[in-house]
């Protein structure tokens, strides 16, 4: 039967922090009440959360628009708004930026030609345009809302050996009889361990299979 | 290097898609998909496993590549309570086609004991390794309904699974996804 799982500890540089930074927001549960609706059905956050929630992580933060047609006009039915988000990474000490285009619709009075003076007021849409990319860059860049815009990625794979370990725990589960519901159940929750759920799964899994062996030997004494 | 093109050849028909008729066919089980959990209008939590069959090609020559979706109803709870064996018999019936491995137990029922089979109480139960490839009878309806457009459609529906005496598995998996 494979050993228990330990805990280990890992040393980490001022890089390390910043990834970890970056993580523990991507992590970071978006406040219900922050959390709109679009027509569309999709979630979405406003604004004004993100540059509040940029003054909170990363305090050191601007907008810049891009050296050449930060304001771009496709022909009078589309504008695109182009800037750069930097910010500075307190831990690390390094500047980081992102690019990031957005776009909105030059809203028109209703059932009139697509002109100049129909347009009904060329700065919201403008700044909505503004407003979609940098939304876009505080998401991409500093991780804010990954739960809403569904960017949460986790990469703390179990290794190898840990998946080895699991695997032959499984084996050892089936040799012992337990039920096949319950090993498909252990079998399938196998997705979703990750290091920081490791070792209580494998624990708990462990402890299962244990006590199902011994019954199993107590049962197999008595019939005896 | 340029695409030959013949614009005599060219037609504007759409091609007319036609249902799988009626009937009994030869399968594989070639996808098993994300199971999705609904709670019906009589209060019963179900998962529903969403399968795709391919049509056997050396038994139904005509029909190659074709496929059927099917959907597996397993009834979870029903009012919070478990679910009847009735309310699970297409579920039993279907795991029984592709010889899923089932455990079984003896049951006090009405103060009798029983040996029952204990199936897998939704799709987090459930080894989907048994299940892609497995070979596979479905008898099949035809089910009319209307589309958001107002036009009358037919889908094939599986009505019946049944044991491919002497099919093989196959390999679910050949389709690199990219």
């Amino acid at each position: 039967m494979p050993k228990k799982a330990t805990d280990s500890i890992v040393v980490n540089g001022e890089m390390q922090l910043a990834i970890e930074k970056r993580t523990t927001i991507s992590n970071t549960k978006t406040p219900k009440q922050m959390i709109k609706k679009k027509g569309d059905g999709f979630d979405y956050v406003e604004e004004g959360y993100m540059r509040a929630m940029l003054d909170k992580v990363y305090p050191d933060w601007s907008w810049l628009p891009t050296p050449n047609d930060s304001v771009h006009f496709l022909g009078s039915e589309w504008v695109v708004v182009s800037g750069v988000l930097e910010i500075t990474e307190e831990e690390s000490g390094r500047k980081r930026r992102f690019f990031s285009p957005g776009a909105a619709r030059v809203q028109f009075k209703k059932n009139q030609p697509h002109t100049v003076e129909n347009v009904i007021d060329i700065d919201k849409n403008v700044a909505s345009a503004n407003s979609m990319g940098f939304k876009r860059a505080c998401n991409r860049l500093a991780h804010i809302a990954d739960d809403v815009y569904r960017k949460q990625v986790r990469t703390d794979f179990i290794t190898e050996e840990q998946e080895k370990a699991y695997d032959d725990l499984l084996k050892t589960a089936k040799d012992v009889g337990m039920k096949m519901t319950r090993l498909a159940q252990w079998r399938n929750a196998k997705e979703t361990i990750y290091q920081s759920n490791y070792v209580d799964a494998f624990n708990s899994f462990y402890e299962e299979v244990n006590h199902l062996e011994k019954q199993t030997k107590k049962t197999n004494k008595e019939t005896k | 290097m340029p695409i030959p093109f013949d614009k005599t050849t060219v037609t504007m028909e759409k091609k007319e898609f036609s249902p799988i008729p009626e009937g009994k066919y030869f399968t594989n089980i070639t996808e098993y998909n994300e199971p999705k959990e609904i709670t019906t209008r009589k209060g019963a939590i179900c998962d529903v496993l969403k399968l795709t069959l391919s049509i056997d090609g050396s038994k139904h020559p005509d029909l190659e590549g074709r496929k059927i979706w099917a959907d597996v109803w397993i009834t979870k709870t029903v009012n919070g309570e478990n679910p009847s064996s009735s309310d699970n018999i297409k579920f039993y019936k279907f795991l029984e086609a592709i010889n899923y491995p089932l455990d079984n137990e003896e049951a006090e029922i009405d103060g009798v004991k029983t040996p029952v089979l204990l199936l897998p109480q939704g799709a987090k139960e459930i080894f989907s390794e048994e299940i892609e490839g497995k070979p596979l009878v479905v008898t099949t309806f035809l089910d009319n309904w209307t589309d958001k457009d107002g036009n009358p459609r037919q889908t094939a529906k599986v009505k019946f699974f049944e044991k491919w005496e002497g099919g093989s598995t196959i390999d679910a998996d050949d389709d690199l996804p990219f």
